[in-house]
């Protein structure tokens, strides 16, 4: 492997320099308006992250972006974007089929037939975080497996929201590419989606199921737009969040979520240091929580 | 002509082939040049490769030149961008992926990185309900470590034993024999007359340097007999080996550090995450790709995913192996060296592995750069420039040491 051309001297700064005073002033806005927290040793990733941004706006200083983001008649459109920039957005259909699988084998089937007994026949699911919708999709999918034609006679209402709105725009098309549908079994695929010269699209019976809203989860007033919940899935969001926010998300679950109703975490999230709101249950193929009443 | 994921396009690449959408129908003819739109169309349309040329040999030149710092750039996105070490690490990956790629080698996608799927495994311990210490348990009830070492170890305690009773003990076993004259043997000892039996390699190496290396080589043993399921041996070793010898020649530089120590340090530095994968291999995955995507160092990823660390699990084995405390020590710090009893040990097994999973960025062996506290760096005290010459060395030995030891 010998080197043969010298390229010396190339530099690793492709941005301006983020003051440690400028770093201060952006997380502490980005945490008031969304309850993300930055820590420190971040800071040389959102200097590369927002320096692309400011770089595409001819802003010369992170100063200057952030008066930008104060203060511009633009604001509020810069404020999506900035979003867009700090959360991450990666998923797919299917992701963690063990804890699909419980949801899909134990949780779901009690949970209809229990509604179906106290002659409700309606089910609401909250998908909080949803970023570009494979989740509410997925659960959408799951639904119809379970249910088959019967699904008809049932009034399903898969309510989903994240912070970015380029997300939810690529949710509402529901057009994913293979990469998406990595750890979705072949039937699925041929069932539930069509190919398209853009992609594989989520088939309209199970996209009709799904309500996307932009919300942040950390704004009681917006937590308040989702009719309450038989099941929640929040999965990989709340890391985001420092303890505080994640209290105050994880209320907003407790008031949401109806008495018997269930809430699905990420696979690796616990909350047991956080809040003694919810109480957890071990099950084959992971943890679900109930509220503690 | 040249096969390259979508994501690596750069404005100027030729389509040497036309692209078909998922559907069958032509998406961008062949010649067509590709810019920033054409980019993002393919992205959209969910195309994984294409087949690229360029108009002429100085731009592809300048187009290959592009991706490699493309490609490389992304490992560093959260360091600081003007420190010295890093900007060296830097430079020098871009030169050996611009090599690689000159040869022909195919970077691998971002998506084919991550895709791994880990759906049907089972983790023995869910979160919160099973630390380092019943992982690590769990793993010893299995298999006991290679009882050549112990043996041996009991002869370097006893005082009056000498070169050829630490002989006897390591002849023994002869794969062990063979694997420990090829080490000693390779060019990176350095040793100007060929040792052929152990007796003279004790001589000289030295009686606790020669142990340290027979530890080093049963341990590979030791895991090679109980392989992960998700994790291929061979990458495995061949990072392991390769920090192993960064740090032996970075070792060299510092008067009170013991060079075999630091081969060991370096070869033993992972062997918490070889644990984990055994045992957890859905968070491991889920820990890998959580570092990726949220370019954090694995560490950070690890306590975030699992609650604890690689060197949480390896300190614990160590101790019930009764490990020499040293190599612990480096082992257990190699991501946090303030914290080591033998700091300067540390600090150089972490930067080994810095340099051996940048090194390793050029053969699709890495998943993220660890990271080095600048600090750490600094005291260290070890000159930039010398680190593409240890890097020419250590290419130059890698791949003989790699066959000779596994």
């Amino acid at each position: 492997m010998a080197i043969t051309l010298s390229m010396r001297n190339l530099s690793l700064r492709k941005t301006p320099k983020l003051s440690n005073e400028e770093f201060k002033q952006l997380t502490s806005f980005i945490y008031e308006k969304t309850g993300i927290s930055i820590p420190p040793r971040r800071k040389y990733l959102i200097e590369n992250k927002l320096g692309k941004r400011l770089n595409e706006l001819n802003i010369k200083t992170y100063s200057d972006y952030i008066k930008y983001l104060k203060f511009s008649p633009q604001k509020e459109t810069e404020f999506k974007k900035l979003c867009e920039l700090i959360t991450i957005n990666e998923t797919c259909f299917f992701r963690d089929i063990k804890q699909l699988t419980l949801f899909k084998n134990i949780i779901l089937p009690e949970m209809l037939k229990k509604r179906q007994e106290q002659g409700s026949k309606s089910l609401t699911i909250w998908s909080a975080g949803c970023s570009s919708g494979e989740e509410p999709y997925t659960l959408g999918i799951i639904l119809h497996e379970v249910l088959k034609v019967s699904i008809i006679g049932w009034n399903i209402k898969i309510y989903a929201n994240d912070l970015s709105p380029a997300m939810l725009f690529k949710a509402r098309k529901g057009i994913y590419n293979e990469y998406s549908l990595r750890t979705t079994p072949e039937n699925i695929k041929k069932k539930y989606f069509t190919v398209t010269k853009e992609g594989y699209k989520i088939h309209p019976k199970v996209q009709k199921l799904v309500n996307f809203q932009l919300i942040n989860l950390a704004d009681p007033r917006d937590v308040k737009k989702i009719p309450k919940s038989d099941i929640i899935f929040c999965r990989n969001v709340i890391i985001y969040f420092d303890d505080a926010v994640k209290k105050k998300v994880l209320s907003h679950f407790y008031e949401n979520l109806k008495d018997d109703g269930y809430l699905f975490l990420g696979y690796s999230e616990s909350i047991h240091r956080i809040t003694k709101l919810f109480k957890p249950q071990i099950k084959p193929g992971g943890i679900v929580y109930q509220k503690n009443l | 002509m040249k096969k390259i994921c979508v994501e690596y396009i750069v404005p100027g690449m030729i389509l040497a082939k036309p692209v078909q959408g998922l559907d069958g129908s032509e998406l961008f003819p062949e010649g067509t040049e590709l810019g920033e739109e054409e980019k993002k169309v393919l992205e959209d349309a969910g195309i994984d490769y294409i087949y690229v040329t360029a108009r002429s040999e100085e731009s592809e030149q300048s187009i290959l030149q592009t991706v490699a710092q493309e490609y490389a750039f992304k490992f560093f996105m959260y360091v600081n961008p003007d420190n010295k070490l890093f900007v060296e690490l830097f430079n020098i990956i871009v030169e050996l992926i611009f090599d690689a790629l000159k040869k022909g080698w195919e970077l691998p996608c971002e998506d084919y990185i991550r895709a791994k799927s880990v759906e049907r495994m089972r983790d023995l311990f869910l979160k919160d309900m099973g630390g380092p210490e019943d992982i690590v348990k769990h793993e010893l009830s299995l298999a006991s470590f290679p009882d050549v070492y112990f043996r041996l170890k009991k002869v370097l305690e006893n005082p009056s034993s000498s070169a050829k009773d630490i002989a006897e003990v390591v002849s023994s076993d002869v794969a062990l024999t063979t694997k420990l004259l090829k080490l000693v043997n390779s060019p990176l000892f350095g040793l100007t007359q060929k040792v052929d039996s152990v007796e003279r390699a004790v001589s000289l190496v030295g009686e606790e340097e020669l142990s340290n290396l027979v530890l080093g080589i049963s341990a590979i043993r030791y895991f090679k007999d109980i392989p992960p399921e998700l994790m291929d041996m061979q990458t495995f070793w061949k990072h392991s080996l390769s920090c192993a010898i960064f740090a032996k020649i970075i070792a060299s530089n510092y008067r009170d550090v013991n060079d075999e120590v630091l081969f060991t340090a370096g070869l033993l530095h992972d062997v918490g995450k070889l644990i984990l994968f055994k045992n957890m291999p859905y968070s491991s995955v889920e820990t890998l790709v959580f570092a990726r995507e949220n370019m954090v160092p694995m560490m950070e990823a690890e306590e975030y995913v699992l609650g604890f660390t690689h060197t949480d699990i390896s300190k614990l084995l160590m101790n019930s192996w009764q490990f020499p405390n040293t190599i612990n020590d480096i082992v257990s710090n190699h991501h946090n060296p303030t914290e080591a009893s033998f700091e300067t040990g540390a600090a150089i097994v972490q930067l080994a592995d810095n340099l051996a999973n940048a090194v390793g960025i050029s053969y699709g062996n890495t998943f993220v750069v660890p990271g080095m506290d600048e600090d750490v760096f600094d005291k260290l005290n070890f000159p930039v420039e010398k680190l593409k010459p240890i890097v020419l060395k250590h290419n130059k030995l890698l791949n003989d040491l790699l066959s000779a030891l596994t």
